[in-house]
């Protein structure tokens, strides 16, 4: 019976939190919030502006502003496969794990000069780009090691 | 930004999907290009009076449901090794259990990578990370669809060109060849968001 009330009790406070989420406007029947419509503003006008407050010309420009995101992001729940989803999610971490990790110049520099060597070794004929022209790749690629080397240190793979 | 961003994601993406490949390629690319021999058996130095020996290693003739590897607790079945060998090899080798077993253990590495990445994407990726990266992965996705040629971003650039002689603008013009992939995206941002807008039904419910 306790387990029951809470249950309802709980479904009850969702469901009162989505009535009180106060619509501002739709596009093509999808619902952008007050509080979306009051975010979009905070950041446009730093503070100034109130959806409240705007008036109705300023309201319309306001969501056909917003509507791109709305619908794009309407299109991705709606379109994506499975394994694009999976893929979006996936590249996305990685992103921003590589973008957390600081390649300084020298281990740059060292591992250009490694790779360097070993293509003098390879007797490659290729001609190679300047330090300076591949730093941002070779910095990349770094990242992407230590990214992908902790994932798979943590990870537990058996063939069979 | 957005489009900075967005240009930022798909060089990223272009040289991570170069990188992760060439592993597992430069071990595949041998077996490849070797011909196969498999076909015809060169019977001549059959030794008659030597003790028969017995085959070192056969390869196993599992079924498709079978489990070829577990990657954390994901299982991973014949059928997707397979799929995925054939996909990696341009459909070359379609077999798993015709792998050496090295070999086998780097496909399964590979194959592992986006499951393993997607698994810790799902539990620190906060909800507006998910939908900004699910929106991304849309945007690239149609982006993919939406051709345009190199007459047609030269015919902008022209046009643009022109604009700025025809104000004066004394700042310099750079040439076609330097914003030529930047414009491209621009114009494939602009067609990709005409179509969204196309026919939009905006209704402002709170006046």
């Amino acid at each position: 019976m306790k387990k029951t009330l809470t249950t309802l009790g709980l479904i009850l406070a969702l469901s009162t939190t989505a009535t009180m989420a106060k619509t501002a406007a739709t596009v093509n029947g999808n619902i952008i919030t007050v509080e979306e419509a009051n975010k979009a503003l905070d950041i446009l006008t730093k503070g100034k502006k109130k959806w409240k407050t705007l008036p109705t010309e300023g309201k319309e420009q306001l969501i056909q502003m917003m509507a791109p995101s709305k619908l794009v992001a309407e299109a991705a729940k709606k379109t994506l496969s499975k394994r694009e989803r999976e893929s979006a999610l996936s590249g996305f971490w990685m992103q921003k794990k590589m973008a957390e990790i600081k390649i300084s110049d020298e281990q740059a520099k060292k591992a250009y000069e490694n790779m360097k060597k070993a293509a003098a070794k390879a007797k490659n004929k290729q001609a190679i780009p300047s330090f300076e022209k591949a730093k941002a790749n070779i910095k990349m690629q770094m990242a992407q090691q230590k990214v992908v080397g902790e994932l798979m240190k943590k990870a537990k793979i058996k063939v069979k | 930004m957005k489009k900075f961003l967005f240009s930022i994601a798909v060089t990223v993406l272009v040289g991570m999907n170069v990188a992760n490949a060439d592993a597992l390629k430069n071990s595949l690319n041998s077996m490849m290009h070797t011909d196969d021999s498999t076909q015809m058996v060169n019977l001549s130095h059959l030794n008659l009076d030597a003790k028969p020996k017995v085959q070192k290693r056969t390869p196993k003739k599992r079924s498709s449901k079978a489990v070829v590897a577990t990657i954390n607790t994901h299982k991973i079945r014949k059928k997707e090794a397979d799929t995925y060998l054939a996909q990696r090899t341009k459909g070359k080798v379609k077999n798993f259990d015709l792998l050496p077993k090295p070999q086998q253990k780097r496909l399964i590495y590979e194959f592992a990578l986006p499951i393993l990445a997607h698994d810790v994407a799902k539990k620190e990726l906060s909800a507006i990370e998910q939908e900004t990266a699910l929106t991304r992965g849309w945007m690239q996705k149609e982006a993919r669809n939406i051709k345009v040629t190199v007459a047609e971003v030269n015919k902008v650039y022209e046009s643009l060109k022109q604009d700025a002689l025809d104000r004066n603008d004394t700042r310099p013009i750079p040439p076609f060849v330097d914003i030529q992939d930047r414009l491209h995206i621009q114009m494939v941002e602009k067609l990709m968001m005409d179509k969204l807008m196309k026919d939009i039904k905006i209704k402002i419910v709170d006046k």
